[in-house]
């Protein structure tokens, strides 16, 4: 489904666990990537917010839409909770936890133009659930998209959302993947050239590989986790296109 | 086909994985296919370096819990060590009984054989990159020369880098057979790090603010490997004078002891020493004259006068703490102090001889910069 307000991936939270070396590890993914280029801000520390959160911390993906307060209303509408309203680089952002206990943020969109595909930036988020459907589903009614199935060869079983031709975010069936004990949470993925170098280059820092480098329709990608055990992605720009082509393919 | 026929085809069709463009990958989905089980190469951080089917799922950090791996399954996997110069470096993971044991085992010497080519590559880049450190560290390249030779080897000095070094008692064989990152084996790159061999310690050049992280990680390697290992980390430097500087900081804080310890400014006194041990200043030779009157009135004597000054020293010239210290009465510790100074012609007391004695006491203690970290232990340096 899809109307007028617009909705897009705008930037992601890291939220608890400890902020100060989290950050500090995030900001070493992202440097070398951002030479030469703008950085952009497009991520963001959070201490902790009253909701619960895994001790190591947890990622939030931040949407922005045209019509923040309508969104919000169908957020609520479709079954979420409101946990937190926060300020942010002097903005409002409101937190809620969606019916499957994953939290997501909802923002003013800033610049409803598509985004530049920048390197070292946070390129796309899937959701990782054991209510795949009904999650989807969710989110598409609250985020005023639609849902595109059945890609395959992909990581589980793959649902994405998308406004337009544009792609917001993907969700997972986590049971293809993951025990059911492990909690739905949010995976950013950050845009890179050289997957495997990355990856041997995190691998320095701590991070541990999950996922080692594995191709898919939507392109390579490679999951990894942070010296603290929080899981995040990296791809290529090869997967943008794709998820275009995808989105558009499916119009 | 007979079963000594299908076993034989089944070993030949792992040992053609090593001829494949990326053997370790052909070596898992080769062994995969014979057994029809997920398989995948773990690293003993619990990173997976190749599974089959890629997004199985493993539960890599307790299947490395225990190395070398248990003959028994574990979390339903049937494990075995790949080896790289006799060392365990990663396990080879099979679910459920799709293969034979032997055929795991086979499987486990090739990756380690696939693993050892790659790492020999890697070292012999290490080596060479470890002789333009070595003449940066001791001036023999200037600035241009050395920026360029460093950037050969991708490191652009322009921007400010920490410098790690780490060491640990043991085989220095080891420190260089030990192959840090398996995932840079598997890129066939160089380390995305400099990291080579200086003096038989791991040397690393990172980018600001990763000192911390990198070290951590090495520490961990270290202790792995030797014990008593420790780790220092310098101020994030630039340019080639820089990096020199850099290395001395790090070799200073490693000074400290067993863990991960950052350079302190106020510790002049010992980074200069290293400088000059790094020099190769017969700097023992001078301290055993220095205080050749000492020694050998002790020797004749049974008397503790060396130990007494170095104490003295210690206690920043304090002779009721130093006293407390020695037990002995504060008489007792003045008149040794008394004949120190006649058997010397030095007056303790002053600041010129203080660094005279403090330079000598602690160059006679050192055989070689290895055991820097008496200085601390005899708090000669003193703490934040």
């Amino acid at each position: 489904m899809t109307n007028s307000v617009r909705v897009a991936i705008e930037s992601v939270l890291f939220l608890g666990g400890d902020t100060d070396a989290t950050r500090a590890f995030f900001n070493l993914v992202m440097d070398r990537l951002h030479e030469g280029s703008d950085s952009g801000q497009t991520v963001s520390f959070v201490p902790s917010v009253d909701a619960p959160t895994p001790p190591s911390g947890c990622w939030v993906p931040c949407f922005g839409s045209t019509d923040k307060n309508a969104s919000a209303g169908r957020a609520l509408e479709f079954g979420a909770d409101l946990v937190a309203n926060l300020a942010l680089g002097g903005r409002d952002l409101s937190m809620y936890s969606a019916p499957d206990g994953a939290l997501f943020v909802l923002a003013d969109l800033i610049d409803p133009k598509p985004q530049p595909q920048t390197l070292g930036q946070v390129a796309f988020v899937d959701l990782y659930t054991p209510r795949a459907k009904e999650a989807a589903d969710y989110y598409a009614n609250a985020l005023s998209c639609r849902v595109i199935h059945e890609l395959k060869p992909t990581p589980g079983d793959y649902r994405f959302l998308a406004w337009g031709d544009e792609p917001v975010a993907g969700v997972v069936d986590m049971l293809d993947v993951l025990p059911e004990s492990v909690p739905p949470h949010w995976i950013p993925y950050w845009r890179v050239l050289d997957l495997e170098g990355e990856v041997a280059r995190l691998s320095d820092f701590g991070a541990r590989v999950r996922v080692p480098v594995t191709e898919s329709a939507l392109g390579p990608f490679a999951l990894l986790a942070d010296p603290f055990g929080v899981t995040f992605g990296l791809q290529t720009p090869l997967s943008d296109n794709l998820l275009v082509e995808h989105a558009k393919s499916r119009s | 086909m007979t079963a000594a026929d299908s076993d034989f085809a089944d070993h030949r069709a792992l040992a053609d994985a090593l001829t494949a463009e990326r053997p370790l990958h052909a070596l898992v989905r080769a062994l995969h296919r014979i057994s029809s089980a997920p398989v995948a190469v773990i690293d003993l951080h619990g990173g997976v370096l190749v599974s089959v089917p890629e997004r199985a799922e493993w539960m890599a950090e307790e299947l490395v819990a225990v190395s070398p791996p248990a003959d028994g399954p574990v979390a339903g996997c049937v494990l075995r060590s790949v080896e790289l110069e006799g060392e365990p470096v990663a396990v080879l993971a099979m679910r459920g009984q799709g293969a034979s044991t032997k055929l795991l085992s086979f499987a486990a010497t090739l990756a380690g054989i696939e693993l050892s080519r790659r790492h020999a590559i890697l070292s012999g880049r290490r080596e060479l990159l470890g002789q333009v450190l070595e003449d940066v560290i001791s001036g023999y390249l200037g600035e241009q020369e050395g920026a360029r030779r460093l950037l050969d080897h991708g490191l652009d000095v322009g921007k400010p880098h920490e410098v790690v070094v780490g060491s640990a008692e043991g085989s220095p064989r080891r420190l260089r057979s030990y192959p840090w990152n398996l995932h840079t084996l598997l890129t066939q790159q160089n380390d995305p790090h400099l990291r080579t061999i200086v003096d038989d310690r791991v040397v690393l050049v990172v980018p600001e603010q990763a000192g911390l992280f990198v070290a951590r990680l090495c520490h961990e390697h270290l202790a792995s490997i030797g014990s008593n290992a420790r780790v220092g980390v310098s101020k994030p430097r630039a340019g080639v004078r820089g990096l020199r500087l850099g290395y001395f900081e790090a070799r200073n804080a490693l000074a400290e002891g067993y863990g991960v310890h950052v350079h302190r400014t106020q510790d002049l006194p010992t980074a200069l020493l290293i400088a000059s041990l790094e020099a190769g200043v017969p700097l023992r030779d001078l301290s055993a004259e220095a205080l050749a009157p000492l020694v050998e009135y002790d020797r004749k004597n049974d008397t503790l006068l060396v130990d007494t000054l170095r104490r003295y020293l210690a206690e920043d010239g304090d002779v009721g703490a130093t006293a407390a210290r020695l037990f002995v009465h504060r008489n007792t510790l003045r008149n040794r102090l008394r004949l120190i100074e006649e058997l010397t012609g030095r007056d303790v007391s002053s600041p010129s001889n203080y660094a005279h004695f403090w330079l000598a006491t602690s160059g006679l203690d050192l055989h070689s910069s290895a055991n820097l970290s008496s200085l601390f232990e005899r708090g000669t340096v003193q703490d934040d």
